[in-house]
């Protein structure tokens, strides 16, 4: 706004109303755009124009000049039309010119001549003034003057030049006064043996031109044949003959001339241009006409500026008017100042200088709400300092560098370290493990890349770490503050250890059963299962049910009798190859029942293999104890063999000498029989402890079993030259048992009590075996010695494995022993005084029948 | 059993074993030798006096006195009986050590009844060629008793193969006079030539 500061001016303008200033304006613009754009518009389109002009001019020169090579070329196909035509060979045919001929050549004038057909002369707009025939030589031959005027001057020399040029190119010439176009084309007769040439002359004149033009008579171009060295027009075209003569300089004043040169015409002696000329008072009427109409729009251009400028003006100038009258009603009713409204005059200047009174009244006002706010500033800040160090988490702000700047008690409290210790730390390395502190600094890029203040800070998990260097998970959240000069960031950090521990263990409760490699179930008071691990999967499909659906009728009977007596129950289950072991504890508060499984395969399997087992070391055992007695029984056996050998011989002997009593011979016969039994005996009985049998319980009687054991250690009862005193009972002592492993434990007992006396002086060696039956049913069998006895300490380990007094011995007896007594619910024991000998008892249950005979 | 008269020699078997020694009687007896059975080395030792001719079949194992203990008892007091062993199968230290007692043979329950007879017989031929020799060597003993001194000096060098000169130096009498006492000591000695002399030395030197 262009307002000059001179009072007079200014009220001056106050005056004026809006509109007229308006107007005012409006029309000093469009003048201004009028006087600075239509010089330069002027000689701008000057520039055009004659630009435009050039080239249009260039174009129709070359337009022209390119119908006039066009209008030659058809002269040159007309000539060789006429040199190639039939006539033209068939007239040649029987012609023969010697050079040596001196007649003149033949004229035809009225009538044309047999080689050139008329209708093809006729069609050319100008007809040519003559055609000749020339031989090889160049001598004229035969001449058909179409104009009836005989050959141009100058003719022959111009001849020799087209028969050189023949069939090449049409040249122009001057001869005399006139231009003539010269076409020479090669003519042969019927058996293409060549004669000579075709010449045709062609005038050049304004006729010439103008049918090379063929355009509209009232053209405004005029084309000319220009003399190149003098610059005179040759021949102009039709209706300009008089500029014939002229030079082309003189006629640029009228014209305006664009002069070409011929290429197609090279061998042309005279230097002729082509000029095509426009005339200038013609370029000049259209120049002032395109600068007329220019301007006409220019004009228009500039009142349209005009008028949208006072239209805008006017526009601005009200809605100002508009705006000021609601600030004038404002501040009156707002800031109560007062504002006179003329109804008239220039409305800014008056906005003007009411702004400044505005100004100065928000001023004052502004500075009343600062002393209020900061008043009310610093008492929120009291409250909120109040809070913070009242707050249960730790609250730590910190500056953009991380740095802290405040760090309130209760992060005192949990991380150690006092305030003035804190501030100025760096946050992140004084409260947070090292492997956090990158996750808390992205947690401030993300802070701020949020943003947003209404957003809810994001709560992370990060591990803290306090003074003492104790790791504590924490939760924190940032909130950036932006304060006028700096951002701060509010960290809330809060130890969430005990809830984690808590929640652990709540997660870690519930993970329970889940968890357990064990079938866990729980079903209800109507045998409906409620829950199911994942281990108590193969166990409903036994029970062909799956998870809310009934367990099998015995099992609903046995919750239902749980749940009944409250008492929990143990239950074995076979599922397929497995066998659980369900134990139903009863939830009467719910009315459930959890299933325990438990699975017991294993046990199972390993107590059949441990009784497996045993019997295979029963059996291994005795296979060794027989080992141990095969030279014995060997010996045993072998006996009764060579007593059999030695009667049958001696028998054999006998009978071939034919000597011997026949009592004598059946007597020596019975006592073959009886040793072979004897051997019998024998092998029965090893075999007896030697085969491997399956355990079996048969009721038995001990005492058989004693006299057994004792026929197979017979001799080694002999080799050590004891006598066993049998102290057995009357009466048969039964039992249910297997009896050879029973056997073996006697046979056990038997030779432990022999090799105690190996020792012992063979005068003294005693040894007593004694069964009976006792009244409470306890069948007894006691082997006694009388050898060095057993030693307290070993006698603690007598029935330990491999425990052995002896060199030789494996330690397995007795421990097998054991195992066999138990195994048949008795037990065994050992007795010794030391020196005096010792005594093994086994006791036994009587079998049933026994036990009724006894009482 | 029968005593019959001294020449025939009686197969004394001792085992512990009833079946066994009834069952050696029987065998031994088909070829008609005089069989005599003890239940124990003891009751061998009661009714055996040396000189009895015979052999003993004798079982290595045995309550009491072994087979073992009984030879070495025979061979402690020179009783000069061959002892055939019989062992059970499998007893070879035993065996070996009853061979090294010098039991002739040991035989292996059992029995092949050829082997068994044929070692009797060894033995009993044994005992009888053992008998003569020692009759025989009693006789010469008895023989180079008559001799004299000088006559006993004389055949020990005659028979130690030296001459009559080298004698008669050695002694330092004349060769006559050797001549005289060598025919003297081939008289006494009953011997019909040196060989016959030479052969008795030896069997006198073994005895020694």
């Amino acid at each position: 706004m262009r307002v000059r500061r001179h009072s007079f001016g200014k009220a001056l303008l106050r005056r004026v109303p809006m509109p007229v200033l308006a107007a005012l304006f409006g029309l000093l613009t469009a003048a201004a755009v009028w006087t600075v754009i239509d010089p330069i518009q002027t000689r701008a389109i000057d520039n055009i124009f004659h630009q435009e002009l050039q080239a249009q001019l260039e174009t129709r020169a070359r337009e022209s000049l390119a119908r006039f090579d066009n209008f030659v070329q058809s002269y040159v196909n007309t000539a060789r039309l006429l040199a190639h035509h039939r006539r033209m060979a068939d007239y040649l045919e029987p012609l023969v010119w010697f050079s040596a001929d001196e007649e003149p050549p033949v004229v035809y004038r009225d009538r044309p001549p047999l080689w050139l057909p008329a209708s093809a002369i006729d069609g050319l707009p100008v007809r040519p003034s003559h055609a000749v025939l020339v031989d090889l030589d160049g001598r004229i031959r035969e001449i058909y003057e179409l104009s009836g005027e005989p050959l141009p001057p100058g003719i022959d020399q111009e001849l020799d030049h087209a028969l050189d040029n023949a069939g090449q190119q049409a040249y122009m010439t001057r001869l005399g006064d006139e231009l003539y176009l010269i076409i020479a084309e090669q003519v042969e007769d019927a058996s293409y043996y060549q004669m000579g040439a075709l010449v045709l002359l062609v005038p050049v004149n304004g006729a010439f031109l103008d049918a090379s033009q063929q355009r509209a008579p009232n053209s405004d171009t005029t084309v000319a044949l220009v003399d190149g060295d003098s610059q005179v027009i040759l021949v102009a075209e039709g209706d300009n003959r008089l500029l014939e003569g002229q030079t082309l300089p003189a006629v640029e004043e009228d014209y305006v001339a664009t002069v070409q040169s011929f290429f197609d015409y090279g061998k042309t002696p005279l230097n002729l241009l082509f000029a095509t000329l426009m005339p200038r008072d013609l370029i000049d009427a259209t120049r002032s006409r395109i600068i007329a109409v220019e301007r006409r729009h220019r004009l228009t251009g500039a009142a349209i500026v005009g008028m949208i400028f006072v239209l805008l003006f006017i526009l601005v100038s009200n809605r100002i008017n508009r705006l000021l009258r609601r600030v004038a009603d404002f501040s009156a009713r707002a800031l109560h100042i007062e504002q006179p409204m003329p109804k008239g005059g220039n409305r800014l200047l008056i906005l003007e200088d009411w702004i400044r009174s505005f100004t100065q009244a928000v001023m004052r006002a502004r500075e009343e709400m600062r002393a209020h706010y900061t008043a009310e500033i610093e008492e929120r800040e009291t409250l909120k300092t109040a809070v913070l160090d009242a707050s249960l988490d730790p609250i730590v702000t910190i500056d953009q560098d991380g740095r802290i700047v405040d760090f309130n008690p209760t992060a005192s409290k949990i991380f150690g370290y006092q305030q003035e210790e804190a501030l100025g730390q760096k946050l992140d390395e004084l409260i947070f493990d090292p492997d956090s502190r990158a996750a808390f600094d992205n947690q401030l890029h993300d802070c701020l890349r949020e943003g947003d203040d209404e957003c809810q800070p994001v709560l992370r998990k990060l591990h803290a770490r306090n003074k003492q260097g104790e790791t504590l998970p924490v939760e924190v959240a940032i909130k950036p503050v932006w304060l006028e000069d700096r951002l701060l960031f509010t960290t809330y950090i809060r130890d969430i250890s005990e809830r984690e521990r808590q929640a652990r263990e709540i997660a870690s409760l519930a993970a329970f059963p889940s968890e357990s490699p064990w079938p866990v179930m729980r079903v209800n008071q109507d045998g409906v299962v409620i829950y199911a691990n994942k281990a108590a999967e193969p166990l409903l499909e036994h029970w062909n049910c799956e998870r809310m659906q009934t367990v099998p009728i015995y099992w609903r009977r046995l919750v239902e009798s749980v749940l009944a007596s409250g008492r929990p129950h143990e239950e074995e289950l076979r599922a397929g190859d497995k066998i659980y072991s369900m134990l139903l504890a009863p939830v009467p508060d719910l009315d459930y029942v959890n299933l325990y499984g438990r699975d017991i395969t294993a046990m199972r399997r390993a107590e059949e293999e441990a009784r497996h087992r045993q019997n295979e070391l029963i059996h291994v055992s005795r296979l060794s104890t027989m080992g141990e007695m095969a030279t014995g029984i060997a010996h045993e056996l072998n006996q009764p063999l060579s007593a059999i050998v030695n009667f049958a011989n001696g028998c054999a002997r006998r009978l071939r000498l034919g000597i011997g009593e026949k009592q004598e011979l059946i007597a020596a016969m019975e006592q073959i029989a009886s040793q072979a039994r004897r051997a019998g005996e024998i092998i029965k009985r090893l075999r007896g402890m030697v085969t491997r049998q399956a355990p079996v319980r048969r009721v038995v009687d001990l005492n058989t079993l004693v006299r057994d054991a004792c026929a197979l250690i017979d001799h080694d009862r002999r080799q050590l030259q004891v006598q066993i005193e049998s102290k057995l009972s009357q009466r048969p002592v039964m039992v249910r048992a297997d009896p050879v492993q029973i056997e073996q434990v006697i046979l056990n007992l038997l030779r432990n009590a022999l090799d105690a006396l190996r020792n012992q002086d063979p005068e003294r060696r005693r040894m007593v075996v004694r069964t009976s039956a006792t009244a409470d049913g306890t069948a007894r069998i006691e082997v006694e010695d009388n050898g060095s006895g057993i030693a307290p300490d070993a006698l603690r380990r007598l029935f330990d494995p491999f425990f052995s007094t002896k060199k030789s011995g494996m330690g397995m007896g007795l421990s097998i022993s054991q195992t066999i007594v138990t195994d048949h619910n008795g037990r065994i024991e050992a007795r010794s005084v030391p020196g005096r000998g010792a005594v093994f008892t086994v006791e036994l249950p009587l079998a049933d029948t026994e036990m009724e005979k006894a009482s | 059993m029968t005593q019959s008269e001294p020449p025939a020699p009686t197969v004394f078997v001792v085992d512990d074993d009833q079946a066994m020694r009834d069952s050696l009687r029987w065998l031994i007896e088909s070829v008609g030798l005089a069989v005599e059975c003890h239940d124990s080395a003891e009751s061998f030792l009661e009714s055996y006096y040396p000189g009895r001719a015979g052999c003993l079949l004798l079982d290595v194992r045995m309550p009491g006195m072994s087979g073992l203990e009984l030879q070495e008892y025979l061979n402690r007091h020179e009783i000069d009986i061959p002892v055939i062993v019989i062992t059970g199968h499998g007893d070879v230290p035993m065996s070996v050590r009853a061979m090294k007692q010098g039991a002739i043979d040991f035989i292996e329950k059992p029995f092949n009844d050829e082997l068994l007879l044929e070692a009797i017989r060894r033995a009993l031929s044994l005992d009888a060629s053992r008998r003569e020799k020692n009759a025989l060597r009693a006789e010469l003993v008895a023989r180079l008793s008559t001799l004299t001194p000088r006559e006993h000096e004389v055949m020990e060098m005659v028979t130690a193969g030296k001459s009559n000169k080298e004698i008669a130096a050695a002694l330092g009498v004349s060769a006559k006079t050797v001549e005289a006492h060598r025919a003297k000591v081939m008289d006494k000695m009953q011997a019909g030539s040196l060989a016959e002399l030479v052969r008795m030395a030896m069997l006198v030197q073994e005895e020694s």
